[in-house]
């Protein structure tokens, strides 16, 4: 969980990232542009900002210097897609550069490594009696280490995230296995089969006709 | 090679050639008369000892009994008078002549007769003249040799001075070849390095026309050809680089307009594929996806419009003004009701050439601006008048104008004075651009007048009907 501050005078777009940080268990506030955003980075801190670059009034990579003063790390979002924009964008100190149009979960992907890296995000996940550590990638329950394999792990950590949301099998299949889904539900099926033996989710880990599965509590 | 080096070789072996070759045949003439005149003066030298002996031989016949002693006192004489002279004189017979005459040269001559040559003996050179004369009883020979090798010596010393005097003009001339040929080719090697500069890229090279006292007609015409070349090189390159440039500009504003509706139809299908949702804000990212499509839509016929408009010639016809002013009072009607605007009409009877679907869509949008730019309840007026030999038609608006900044770019694709603003309301930028490519088919180009806070007035001609076709016509059925 973190605060993030979304810069984008698209207000389309500004929503669209909204809604998928929050589904991803993040709080958000959006501004609109350049000057908004530099009032409300005096009233309150974040953990992260993800800017565009075309903004009205000041541009992202203009505001870049005023939101140094701040070491809050920064996500640049933009059109903008030729190297020299990229390359000048992360000169000016950004940590990642993400281009439009971009994938749901790329983005959500690129904002969990960023707050890694500033241990922002929380390194250790719970859910009932398991615990997981993503910095050492290890998975107990009730204090006992359990072997899962990567891509079991990954699973879990996709269902411990969406704790309570229905996640379609195809979507499952291209987070994990980061490939186009061609059809082939059994994959997913035999992973999560194996994971619920493991780690005793059988009534945890819920079929949803015609979607895929749901982790509750 | 260089050419200045062609140069200096070339000059170089013609002058030495002539200088050597005329010097030598100019010696060798000098030496070829003086041995000739000393043959001669030899011969004319034998010629009187030989008359002198002849002549005492008949005077003294008579005094002297005997003969023999008459030659040998004959012989004296003319010793005596050949002792004035450098001549060595020999008398006597045939084998007493010196160099082996008597083998080959005196062998068979005639009495009275007379010979010369030149011989050589131990490197030097003599003149031999021999005589045939009968002397009393005997025929004697009379020789004189004269040594001729102070002539040989004089050819030869010449000969050497000359060499001299050669090796002095060949290191003359070259020095003043090389500065010359230099000189000469200097604008050359100029023109060299300025195309040189050129082809490098350096297209604002340019070149001396005349270069002084060294330039000549043809490098002068040349310096000038060159300087005109580079100024159409240069010319061209900056259209390249602004076309280039243009569609770069285009192409980066156009990936922009299409990636922002792109970004948010597929994050939101992304969205709704991924997660189960509520039923609500199902409903609101499907509405997105719709009207973003929608965007994309529109955006794609106004480019594909501004494509055809760039690349088509159109077809005119004579129409009357109120008509179109009908017809444009109709087609607002929905965007007045919609901003709240009202349009006032002033427009002037006349027959104007034009395309009419163009010239109708063109005020539409110009009238469409107006209201998006005016505040509810504001007027917008479409005037059109004759303007001297054209037809101006004029939109006026009381709205919210456009900076000074903003006027020279408001007709580039893309380009949007408040980006938000305008997407809010559906544009991307296109449609003064179309305006604009319309006006330019019909001759004539936006004019846009606009203070900020007080209004715009945009403006265009159109051709008149052309009615003096038809009357010239009238008057020739009549």
């Amino acid at each position: 969980m973190a605060d993030i501050l979304i810069v984008e005078d698209e207000k389309n777009i500004s929503n669209l990232i909204e809604m998928a940080l929050s589904r991803h268990g993040h709080k958000t506030d959006c501004v609109f542009d350049g000057e908004s955003c530099a009032d409300v980075l005096e009233k309150k801190h974040f953990d992260l900002i993800l800017l565009d670059v075309m903004l009205p009034k000041i541009s992202g990579f203009e505001l870049m210097d005023y939101i140094k003063g701040f070491d809050t790390p920064v996500i640049f979002i933009t059109a903008k897609s030729d190297i020299s924009d990229r390359v000048y964008g992360l000169n000016l100190g950004a940590d990642d550069y993400i281009t439009k149009p971009f994938n749901i979960s790329e983005l959500q992907a690129r904002v969990d490594a960023v707050l890694r890296r500033y241990n922002k995000a929380k390194t250790k996940l719970s859910f009932k009696d398991i615990v997981i550590d993503t910095n050492s990638r290890i998975v107990t329950k009730n204090g006992v280490q359990i072997d899962l394999t990567l891509k079991e792990y990954e699973i879990l950590l996709l269902f411990v995230r969406n704790k309570n949301i229905a996640l379609y099998r195809e979507m499952i299949y291209e987070r994990v296995w980061n490939e186009p889904y061609m059809g082939d539900t059994r994959t997913v099926d035999l992973h999560i089969q194996r994971l619920r033996k493991k780690l005793d989710l059988k009534d945890n880990i819920q079929s949803v006709y015609k979607v895929g599965y749901r982790l509750v509590e | 090679m260089k050419f200045s080096w062609k140069i200096f070789f070339i000059t170089f072996l013609i002058i030495i050639t002539s200088f050597g070759v005329g010097g030598f045949l100019l010696i060798n003439t000098v030496f070829t008369n003086t041995l000739n005149n000393r043959i001669d003066s030899a011969k004319k030298n034998n010629n009187y000892i030989t008359t002198a002996l002849s002549v005492y031989a008949d005077n003294n016949q008579p005094t002297y009994g005997n003969l023999e002693y008459l030659r040998v006192s004959a012989i004296g004489f003319a010793k005596q008078i050949a002792g004035n002279s450098d001549s060595k004189i020999k008398i006597g017979s045939i084998n007493e002549l010196s160099f082996s005459a008597e083998n080959e040269f005196a062998h068979g001559m005639s009495v009275n007769s007379r010979k010369s040559r030149v011989v050589t003996e131990n490197k030097k050179y003599y003149i031999q003249t021999i005589s045939k004369i009968q002397l009393v009883t005997k025929s004697c020979y009379i020789e004189t040799v004269d040594n001729i090798t102070s002539v040989y010596s004089d050819r030869d010393m010449y000969c050497t001075i000359y060499q001299f005097i050669l090796i002095g003009v060949a290191l003359f001339a070259s020095i003043l070849l090389v500065i010359f040929s230099k000189l000469l080719t200097r604008p050359l090697v100029k023109l060299k390095n300025a195309s040189k500069e050129v082809a490098e890229g350096n297209f604002n090279m340019r070149v001396k026309e005349s270069h002084g006292i060294t330039s000549s007609t043809e490098i002068t015409e040349l310096s000038q050809s060159f300087n005109t070349m580079a100024d159409y090189v240069e010319d061209y390159i900056e259209q390249l680089k602004l076309a280039t440039q243009n569609r770069d500009n285009f192409i980066a504003d156009f990936t922009h307009e299409l990636k922002t509706p792109l970004t948010s139809v597929i994050g939101y299908a992304d969205m709704l594929r991924s997660y189960e949702m509520e039923p609500e804000q199902r409903r609101e990212c499907a509405d997105l996806i719709y009207k973003e499509g929608s965007r994309l839509e529109a955006l794609s016929l106004n480019l594909l419009n501004l494509i055809v408009l760039k690349n088509d010639e159109i077809k005119t016809v004579n129409i009357r003004t109120d008509i179109i002013s009908d017809d444009i009072k109709k087609s607002v009607l929905f965007i007045l009701k919609k901003y709240g605007v009202k349009l006032k009409l002033n427009v002037e009877k006349a027959e104007v050439n034009a395309e009419p679907s163009l010239l109708k869509t063109l005020l539409y949008n110009l009238i469409d601006n107006a209201c998006k730019a005016s505040e509810s309840g504001k007027p917008v007026t479409l005037t059109g008048y004759v303007d001297s030999d054209r037809y101006r038609f004029c939109v006026t608006d009381s709205g919210c104008g456009i900076a000074e900044d903003d006027l020279a770019k408001i007709t580039e694709p893309f380009y949007m004075v408040d980006k938000s603003r305008s997407r809010s309301m559906g544009g991307a930028g296109l449609g003064l651009s179309i305006c604009n490519e319309i006006a330019k088919l019909h001759g004539s180009t936006l004019e846009i007048v606009s203070e900020v806070g007080k209004g715009t007035d945009i403006s265009f001609t159109v051709s008149l009907a052309d009615n003096s076709e038809e009357s010239e016509d009238f008057e020739d059925e009549i």
